[in-house]
């Protein structure tokens, strides 16, 4: 892989764009059709994720297909997806109605929610050093959620979570709270319409269980929704990773880890992720030991 | 060097099966002794605070212990690079001589051995795994167990081939082919050499910590015994250091390592007419050389300064999930792992550290893992950022 072309393909989608992959209009979309009101106490913010999920899925694989045969790398670098591809992307299955879901349990319990546009946060750039975009994204992102009038921004995956709540007051002037929309869940004593049942295996995200140490709240909320949780091997602090962040730059180390990590979590046929990365990252792997990954936010979409 | 040898490197060592299953067994091995760590938590939380005092006086410190271990009759030395750690090395060692080993990664880091070879004396790796990776002229895949990546046919094979030992491909067996080997080496040794776990600077008293006992035979039986260790080791007091030691060996995965051995001075007799006299039954000198190398500057790096806390017990390797997959491979030419990208940084090749610090996941599991907590993420975006703000500036 050429990194410097890969961080260059990056910062030029980045300006471009205002995401890492260079899709335009594509960061919002799971929010149409939900009518919710432009001002409120408490703001949602999806960072971007759950919209990007099913390009992130197919780019990561077409990045290791490129990695493993050693051609055509610069083409299929982030950002230059062709026409063709986006639509097969587009016609695949993705995360949008899991970040419904969330809006829908967190309206059950009477939550003044707003949205106030949606955009990408930034975290990748902070990751990868990027800091001056990282600086640039997290203003934009806060002027945004600032015209909503809330003193509270509850994000949907973990990544967002800690961007907004540890990284922005280091680079920016930022006072809202930041609440993961579990943790809001938790506190309200959430309850579901429906109750599932059957058991599945929780994958705890690294940034949900160590960063934000949001481990027994996913759980609850499971168990709520009628699930038995199962735990992998390594789970709850020690959880491993899914090898979905470096799926850019080392696309084929990335898989091995996702490989390792899925055979772990072979415990029942029905995996629980928390994160759009880790769902993107684990479905392939997890599928070839034929495990069926699904998204918290899904779960919460069938329950509500 | 080049991003896509580091990809091709890892991408080597994904495809190794042999390496995958030796990492697999040690991981599960470790994992079950996990709770040893856990044991001594408490103990580790007040050794990290040890080392918040420590790192900012570190160079008033290494001078202390400097002058605790010549106060004691030992000589001590501060070097300030790796080339001059092997300077004052080989001019102790000089040509033609013996000499007997024990596992160090600060020796690895000057590249010690090397150095003597080249100026014409026998050196001999006396730890098993060090020894085997000697035999095999690769490198310490791991901290604590270099040769991590070996099976025992390897072992056995190699030994057949470079020893012309008569064995099979039994453990006990290799083990014992070892001893024999190296039993002549240590009785006929002119100089032995041993790293430390750590050094207490009030009283110069240095202690490594071991299972083999050849660090007690590498430090016993030659007439010279010289210790390499970082100043980073250092201590404010004996207690500290203790404290220090069974954090190491603790987060290692062991209750207590066989042995723990502590140097203070060259060996002495005082027993005729009470005139103290060196060279009793073990080394007549004792020099310490104290390796700087990087070590000063990054303690006065606001980011960077963490990674001196690393005791190298290698738990964060045993728990990182790159490393599972790609072994000592990953990290830099000496030190691995996540911890080995920034330790490449601070001793070794930075430009070689910012192009292994993108296989980094941040994924946080070495920080749980780790006895003082240090925060890798932290580091190796650090270093990331600075590569990027570097190459902008040029
Ligand atoms: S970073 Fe921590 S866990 Fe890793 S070797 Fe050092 S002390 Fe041990």
């Amino acid at each position: 892989m050429d990194l410097s072309a890969l961080l260059k393909g990056i910062e030029e989608n980045a300006r471009r764009s205002g995401n890492p992959l260079g899709l335009k209009g594509v960061i919002g979309r799971w929010a149409k059709g939900l009518d919710l009101p432009g001002k409120g106490r408490y703001v949602i913010y999806s960072g971007g994720l759950y919209d990007l999920a099913r390009y992130i899925k197919l780019s990561s694989r077409l990045l290791g297909v490129a990695e493993s045969l050693k051609v055509g790398k610069a083409a299929l670098r982030a950002g230059r997806l062709g026409s063709s591809l986006l639509k097969a992307a587009a016609r695949g299955r993705g995360l949008e109605a899991a970040a419904r879901g969330v809006v829908r349990a967190l309206q059950k319990c009477g939550v003044d929610l707003a949205y106030a546009g949606d955009s990408y946060c930034g975290v990748l750039y902070y990751d990868l050093g990027l800091d001056e975009l990282f600086e640039e994204q997290a203003k934009a992102t806060a002027r945004m959620l600032a015209s909503s009038g809330a003193s509270v921004v509850v994000a949907l995956d973990p990544h967002t979570a800690y961007a907004l709540r540890e990284l922005y007051p280091k680079f920016i002037e930022w006072s809202m709270e930041v609440k993961h929309y579990v943790e809001l869940l938790y506190e309200l004593g959430y309850s579901p319409g429906v109750k599932a049942g059957g058991s599945v295996v929780l994958h705890d995200a690294c940034y949900m269980a160590r960063f934000l140490k949001l481990v027994e709240e996913p759980r609850w909320l499971l168990e709520s929704l009628g699930y038995e949780v199962l735990e992998p091997e390594c789970s709850r602090e020690l959880t491993g990773c899914c090898g979905g962040p470096i799926e850019a730059v080392l696309p084929g180390l990335s898989r091995e880890v996702a490989a390792e990590r899925a055979v772990e979590l072979a415990l029942s046929d029905s995996v629980v992720v928390e994160c759009p990365i880790c769902w993107s990252a684990l479905s392939e792997q997890a599928g070839k030991l034929k495990l069926k990954v699904a998204e918290l936010g899904e779960l919460l979409e069938a329950g509500a | 060097m080049k991003f896509s040898e580091v990809s091709s490197l890892l991408a080597k060592a994904s495809r190794d099966r042999v390496l995958r299953t030796g990492l697999a067994r040690s991981i599960k091995s470790y994992m079950g002794k996990r709770r040893f760590a856990e044991e001594a938590s408490e103990l580790a939380s007040r050794v990290r605070e040890a080392k918040e005092e420590a790192i900012p006086r570190l160079k008033e410190l290494a001078k202390q212990a400097a002058d605790s271990i010549e106060d004691n009759g030992g000589v001590a030395y501060i070097a300030r690079t790796a080339e001059e750690a092997r300077r004052i090395a080989g001019e102790l060692v000089g040509s033609g001589k013996l000499v007997v080993k024990a596992k160090s990664m600060t020796t690895e880091e000057v590249e010690l051995r090397e150095h003597l070879e080249r100026l014409g004396n026998e050196v001999w790796e006396t730890d098993l795994g060090e020894f085997i990776i000697q035999l095999l002229g690769s490198k310490p895949m791991h901290f604590t167990s270099p040769a991590i990546h070996v099976t025992r046919e390897e072992v056995a094979e190699l030994f057949r081939r470079k020893l012309n030992a008569k064995v099979g491909d039994s453990i006990p067996e290799l083990a014992k082919a070892a001893r024999e080997f190296l039993r002549e080496k240590f009785l006929r040794a002119d100089v032995g050499v041993t790293g430390a776990n750590a050094i207490a600077a009030d009283s110069g008293m240095i202690f490594t910590l071991e299972n083999e006992a050849n660090v007690r035979l590498a430090s016993a039986l030659p007439e010279k015994h010289i210790v390499v260790a970082g100043v980073e080791k250092v201590y404010r007091t004996s207690i500290e250091a203790w404290m220090a030691v069974e954090v190491t060996m603790r987060y290692a995965g062991y209750k207590s390592t066989s042995y723990v051995n502590v140097v203070a001075s060259p060996s002495k007799t005082g027993d005729i007419e009470k005139t103290v006299v060196y060279g009793a039954h073990g080394p007549r000198e004792l020099h310490v050389i104290l390796v700087d190398n990087g070590r000063y500057k990054a303690s006065e790096d606001p980011v960077l300064k963490e990674a001196l806390y690393c005791l190298r017990c290698g738990a964060c390797q045993y728990m990182c999930p790159v490393f599972k997959i790609t072994g000592g491979y990953w990290g830099g030419k000496v030190y691995v792992g996540g911890i080995g990208v920034i330790w490449t940084a601070i001793t070794g090749s930075i430009e070689e550290a910012m192009l292994h610090s993108y296989a980094c996941l941040l994924c946080g599991r070495c920080i749980e893992a780790c006895p003082l907590k240090i925060d890798q993420p932290k580091m190796i975006r650090e270093l990331r950022r600075r590569r990027l703000s570097s190459l902008k500036a040029r």
